[in-house]
């Protein structure tokens, strides 16, 4: 048994695939590349593929993190080149490393996601309403019929230059944490702006100690 | 105007946020080809006028696909209906339907394909034309505008769509597509460019295109006919008006199965049929007299095991499918079903691939195919009897008898299924409430059998569908049961079939007689969907979109009675709208088993014993350039014997 850590890149031309199917398109990436997937035992097979965090659908991301078993030990060269031939276009593999077998796993370490907001409507005074969002002592909003407050869960807000179309741009660094986090587009909602004129990029996945994925 | 790729795809981005499973409208799946436009001579677009997850599953569309995009002066690339949400928003920025690869909009290819495997479609296909920004009707296109045709099993009775089509495909497409291909490509070179033609000529200049296709085998372009009727409304013929537009155009068939697609596309997001499709066979010898693919798809044809095994490894390598469905109309018949079965289990595991065989034959040799290949018993074992009486299914020529369904239900309940699906229809000629009610008694004895294995875990599953005449069926002379009769047989049914481990499913009346309209219409049902559509009529084989009210009203305007297609007994010697398709099936050889089935006289399965169809004659030299096995039919016979076999069938 082999356990592998697979840095990746959901970009552009995926990025309107959900969590499930990005699931089912790995699956069938491996089946392609002839890397046999270790599966899981019980009523209906599943292979053992782990994602950290469910990127939300519509989203593009420069680093996603994925562990996944093998049932042999193969080098790790000869993984990556078998993945690349098989990959469909918009899914990019940054880096694949051995993980230890019994090393935790990747929801339980994780903290929090760095996003990039790209406004595709202006918005004036974007500078004051990241200033008042800073200072407010909550900032509620609803999921699935709950009120809850996400201000706890907004670790970092901050103005980006703008993108190469004169867009303006947020910084965001949200919790990611397994009960308590917060997405982007929960946060563009607290300040009247429609998600649905906006692009979400995650620049990175925050782990314990620090880890970043970028480094 | 929103018109070139860029232009498409960047509004998309704006807008696909908006919309339920945007993943539908990007393409870019694993497999999909995306030739450089320019450097294409002809661009083809092929459509299923249903949403993307219907229509991936759609093999006709992927065969052609594949065929095409191998051809070096041809791209082929695919559209979908949006969904409602989606139609909206290209409606409101006026975006025009654009194809999934290249974004294209579907205004600037050469040739649009439909595939209209069902009636229910056609409004479908009518909105898509709108959508695309292209004049619906066929007399209104001039040159700038594509070529419009369309395939598929509903178009063997065209005369519905003949306004709106330039040219239908009548049978099989793999070899007649490449022909309209040469013959479209020619008379471009000749044409072009387009600009230059005089708008007063533009029509013209069109008519030649399609008289060339015209005079392709299988090939029906409806303008170059005239219909009449008789005083009574009863149809009379259709009268070639364009010299060379031949009276009868004969279906197209491949004399071989050509080597199945295996780079398919890999669909991003789910669809009904996930899976490699593989067709086994081609055909059905079965003759059940209400089954219209059984009839039109004639002759029997056979892929052999190893091409099938050798096309799942390399399919598998090609798209990483986890599950395969065996495909035919009848995967008992498949001769070497036994060697077929050994050989899959020999090279594959069932641990990581998955395999599918429906159309099973009601009896235990099934239960031990479907054991043999490991079949998920939570999905439940399907037995299709279709009628619940023997004197039933001896009229429609499915003679099972009611021992082997419920000696199969025992082997099925005893080797560990817990869920039996029974498929029923209602309506067939010559039924009585006394049939019916043997559904609900066959059924309850089904159950009872299965809690004698596993107690109350036993469960069935039974499905009604309501029987409906289609063209070129030994049935095509009969007529639909009113709504009075289907809901008086329903209302027994749910009143019988319910209560623990017994489930009962139906077809809404208005879905049964909407299909029944549209497969035995007459060019007058032209005007009748045109107007249904105008009225709102859309995603008609959508239970909770289906607009009937809509459908009525547009009868009422073309003061078109809907029960003079559905509740009309028809004349022996009664011309029908489509006498001018030939499936290579005699009607008189159809009549004859009409006639059988009233005296409840069944017919063999004719690999046994060659009846005498019609097939063989008309594609005899096929048959004479592919001999050997691959035909289910017997070899050709010379035509002095074949008289005696009329005579013996006589």
């Amino acid at each position: 048994m082999m356990r592998l850590r697979i840095d990746f890149q959901k970009t552009s031309p995926i990025r309107f695939i959900g969590h499930l199917d990005l699931f089912r398109i790995w699956e069938r990436t491996f089946r392609r590349a002839g890397i046999p997937l270790a599966y899981t035992q019980g009523f209906k097979h599943h292979p053992r593929i782990n994602i950290a965090s469910a990127l939300p659908l519509g989203f593009t991301s420069s680093h996603e993190i994925m562990d996944f078993w093998l049932d042999q030990i193969l080098p790790i060269k000869n993984v990556l080149e078998a993945l690349q031939t098989a990959l469909p276009s918009g899914l990019i593999v940054n880096q694949i490393s051995p993980i230890e077998l019994s090393a935790p796993s990747l929801q339980s370490i994780l903290i929090g996601s760095e996003y990039q907001v790209t406004f595709l409507e202006k918005i004036p005074n974007l500078e004051t309403i990241v200033e008042e969002l800073q200072n407010r002592a909550t900032i509620e909003i609803e999921r699935r019929g709950k009120r809850i407050d996400i201000k706890p869960y907004l670790f970092s807000i901050s103005l980006l230059p703008f993108d190469e179309n004169n867009n303006q741009q947020l910084f965001l660094y949200l919790s990611s944490s397994q009960d308590q986090n917060a997405r982007p587009d929960e946060v563009i909602q607290a300040i009247d702006y429609d998600p649905l004129d906006a692009l979400f990029h995650r620049l990175q996945l925050v782990f314990e100690n620090g880890t970043k994925t970028s480094q | 105007m929103n018109d070139s790729p860029v232009e498409i795809n960047n509004i998309l981005q704006r807008i696909l946020p908006r919309v339920q499973k945007p993943a539908r409208y990007t393409g870019g799946e694993y497999n999909q080809i995306l030739k450089d436009w320019n450097n294409t001579k002809l661009h083809v677009c092929l459509i299923f006028p249903d949403i993307y997850d219907l229509g991936m599953s759609n093999l006709g569309l992927m065969i052609l696909y594949d065929l095409i995009n191998q051809r070096s002066d041809a791209l082929a690339e695919r559209a979908f209906s949006p969904w409602l949400d989606l139609e909206d928003q290209l409606r409101k920025f006026n975006l025009p339907l654009y194809a999934l690869e290249s974004k294209h909009p579907l205004k600037a290819f050469d040739i649009l394909g439909f595939t209209l495997p069902y009636e229910s479609l056609y409004t479908n296909a009518l909105n898509i034309l709108d959508l695309a920004q292209i004049p619906l009707f066929s007399d209104q296109r001039a040159l700038q505008h594509p070529l419009i045709i369309a395939g598929g099993h509903s178009t063997f009775n065209p005369e519905p769509m003949h306004s709106f089509i330039d040219a239908f495909v009548i049978g099989e497409g793999e070899e007649v597509i490449q022909e309209i291909l040469d013959v479209y490509s020619d008379w471009k070179i000749e044409t072009l460019p387009f600009e230059n033609i005089p708008p007063s000529i533009s029509k013209s200049k069109r008519n030649e295109l399609l008289k060339h296709l015209a005079k392709l085998d299988g090939v029906y372009v409806p303008k170059f006919y005239q219909e009449h009727y008789n005083l009574d409304n009863t149809f009379s013929r259709l009268e070639p008006i364009e010299p060379g537009a031949p009276e009868t155009i004969r279906k197209r068939i491949v004399g071989k199965l050509p080597p199945p697609p295996t780079r398919l596309i890999v669909p991003y997001i789910e669809t009904v049929h996930d899976r490699i499709p593989l067709e086994i066979m081609r055909g059905c010898t079965r003759g059940c007299r209400f089954c219209q693919a059984g009839m039109i798809t004639r002759p029997v044809r056979e892929r052999g095991v190893d091409e099938i095994i050798q096309s799942i490894q390399q399919s598998i390598k090609n798209t990483g499918y986890e599950e395969v469905g065996l495909l035919s109309l009848s995967s008992s018949d498949y001769t070497n079903i036994l060697d077929l079965i050994h050989s899959f289990n020999q090279h594959f595991s069932l641990d990581t691939l998955s395999v599918s065989l429906p159309s099973l034959r009601i009896d235990s040799l099934s239960v031990e195919l479907m054991q043999s290949l490991g079949l998920a018993r939570r999905n439940g074992f399907t037995l299709a009897p279709e009628a619940a009486t023997e004197r039933m299914r001896r009229i429609i020529n499915k003679p099972v008898t009611t021992d082997q369904v419920l000696e199969t239900a025992d082997a099925i309940y005893s080797n560990g299924w817990s869920t039996i699906k029974l498929y029923f229809m209602i309506g067939h000629p010559l039924e009585t409430l006394e049939d019916v009610q043997a559904i609900v008694d066959l059924s309850k004895m089904v159950i009872r059998i299965g809690r004698k294995h596993i107690g109350n875990r036993a469960q069935v599953n039974v499905g009604v569908s309501t029987f409906i005449p289609k063209p070129h069926t030994p049935f095509q002379w009969t007529v639909c049961d009113t709504e009075e009769q289907i809901q008086i047989k329903l209302s027994m049914l749910k009143d019988q079939l319910r209560g623990k481990g017994i489930k009962l499913t139906w077809n809404p009346p208005d879905a049964t007689f909407l299909e029944a309209w549209l497969s035995r219409g007459d060019r007058r049902m032209a005007n009748v969907i045109y107007q249904a559509w105008q009225l709102g009529a859309k995603f008609d084989a959508w239970n909770d979109q289906r607009n009937l009210s809509a459908w009525q009203q547009a009868f009422e305007i073309n003061q078109i009675e809907p029960d003079f297609y559905t509740h009309r007994q028809r004349a022996m010697d009664e011309a029908f709208p489509w006498d001018h398709i030939s499936i290579g099936v005699r009607k008189k050889y159809l009549l004859q088993d009409y006639q059988w089935s009233l005296s409840g006289k069944t017919r063999q399965d004719c690999r046994d014993h060659c009846f005498a169809c019609g097939i063989l004659p008309k594609y005899n030299s096929l048959r004479k350039q592919n001999p050997g096995n691959a035909w289910k039919c017997p070899d050709v016979i010379s035509r002095e014997k074949s008289n005696q076999h009329d005579a013996i069938a006589n």
